[in-house]
């Protein structure tokens, strides 16, 4: 019988060096399956980041490091960079975020988010956690304002420590659409109406870069927890997948009603929305489950049909 | 989210509705009839809001 000797267990504060330490998902901004750029609200760049603004206006685009760069560890590939122009209200906002499966995430715990960020001038930002509790029947309302902290950002890159103690659920009622949530929020931009969700934060224009994001159990921030971009990606097909060359091709026997499918590995977290561009034939119908999506429609003269260009879109 | 329009699609079995073709920040998108689908969640809150309306099937 072999024996493990454990030499030195390092006070955590709580949380554990062992895997899966990272609540957030493409914390390191590895994957950008949608684009490298957006300018438009919702989903568009990075993978599992979201971005949403209010009368002001923003483009949020794939940084690279460069190689061998040491002011962020462990040699990051890339980081999002956000330029904000605000609106100068008091509706005016820009801010991105990143929804975590279930409310149960951390909840009624101590929680410690760490990440580098940096901006073109001396400029504040402010983080803030939120609880849904989803959508469907009479779910309880959502907590806003967790943790409203305001981190005060330089020209050079540097680490942000934030402690947040999580709220109990208990008491609370979950949706019946099994979309509740922990949210986590980066305000960039906010007039005065979000006063008490941004430590009254205000509005601003800047560019703001933000790397190697990580939300984990405990008080303490341990080192950014690194998975192989492979794992990562598998991760974030749980929201979205992509097939951006020949994704469904089928074959009639006649010029007629025809059907074309496509698998795919991962398990998406919900019945997804399906966009696609028809190369051959005529698609009518998509029928989409967890794993694959069915296109039906008409084969053209040659009998054919094929959709290209596949998103499937499963985000909370 | 912008929703520019939206139609259901019905099955060719079962006759019944079975997805809304609706296009949104300009992409035509197949949106299917379930409440944790994040874009059925909008089609459906702009319906009640009077803010949208979903064309029948063909």
């Amino acid at each position: 019988m072999s024996t493990l000797q454990v030499n030195e267990i390092t006070d955590t504060g709580g949380s554990t060096l062992l895997g899966r330490r990272n609540a957030i998902i493409n914390g390191n901004f590895d994957v950008w399956q949608r684009g490298t750029s957006q300018t438009a609200s919702g989903y568009g760049s990075a993978d599992r980041w979201g971005f949403d603004a209010g009368t002001s206006t923003f483009t949020m685009s794939q940084a690279s490091f460069t190689l061998g760069q040491t002011d962020v560890p462990n040699e990051p590939k890339h980081y999002a960079s956000t330029a904000v122009t605000t609106g100068s209200t008091a509706g005016s906002f820009a801010l991105y975020y990143q929804q975590i499966e279930s409310v149960r995430t951390l909840a009624g715990q101590t929680a410690t988010l760490s990440f580098w960020a940096k901006a073109d001038a001396a400029k504040d930002i402010a983080v803030e956690l939120s609880q849904s509790f989803g959508s469907g029947g009479s779910p309880s309302a959502q907590v806003n304002g967790i943790g409203v902290t305001t981190c005060s950002l330089t020209t050079s890159w540097q680490k942000f420590e934030v402690t947040v103690a999580i709220p109990s659920i208990s008491g609370k009622a979950l949706g019946t659409n099994s979309d509740d949530k922990l949210t986590l929020l980066f305000w960039l931009d906010a007039g005065s109406d979000f006063n008490a969700r941004t430590n009254s934060l205000g509005n601003q224009s800047g560019t703001f870069d933000i790397a190697q994001v990580q939300l984990e159990a405990g008080s303490v921030a341990t080192p950014f927890e690194r998975r192989s971009y492979g794992e990562e990606l598998a991760l974030c097909q749980r929201y979205c997948q992509t097939v951006r060359e020949s994704a469904a091709n089928g074959r009639a026997a006649s010029s007629n009603n025809s059907i074309t499918c496509a698998y795919f590995n991962t398990y998406m977290r919900f019945t997804p929305t399906v966009s696609y561009t028809t190369t051959l034939g005529t698609v009518s119908a998509v029928y989409a489950k967890n794993n694959m999506v069915t296109f039906n429609g008409t084969s053209d003269s040659s009998n054919r049909i094929a959709v290209q260009d596949v998103l499937l879109d499963s985000e909370l | 989210m912008n929703i520019e329009s939206a139609k259901y699609v019905k099955d060719e079995f079962t006759n019944e509705n079975s997805s809304i073709t609706a296009v949104i920040d300009g992409v035509t998108m197949s949106v299917p009839l379930a409440g944790g689908n994040r874009h059925y969640q909008e089609i459906m809150r702009q319906v009640e809001a009077g803010e949208l309306v979903i064309q029948e099937a063909e």
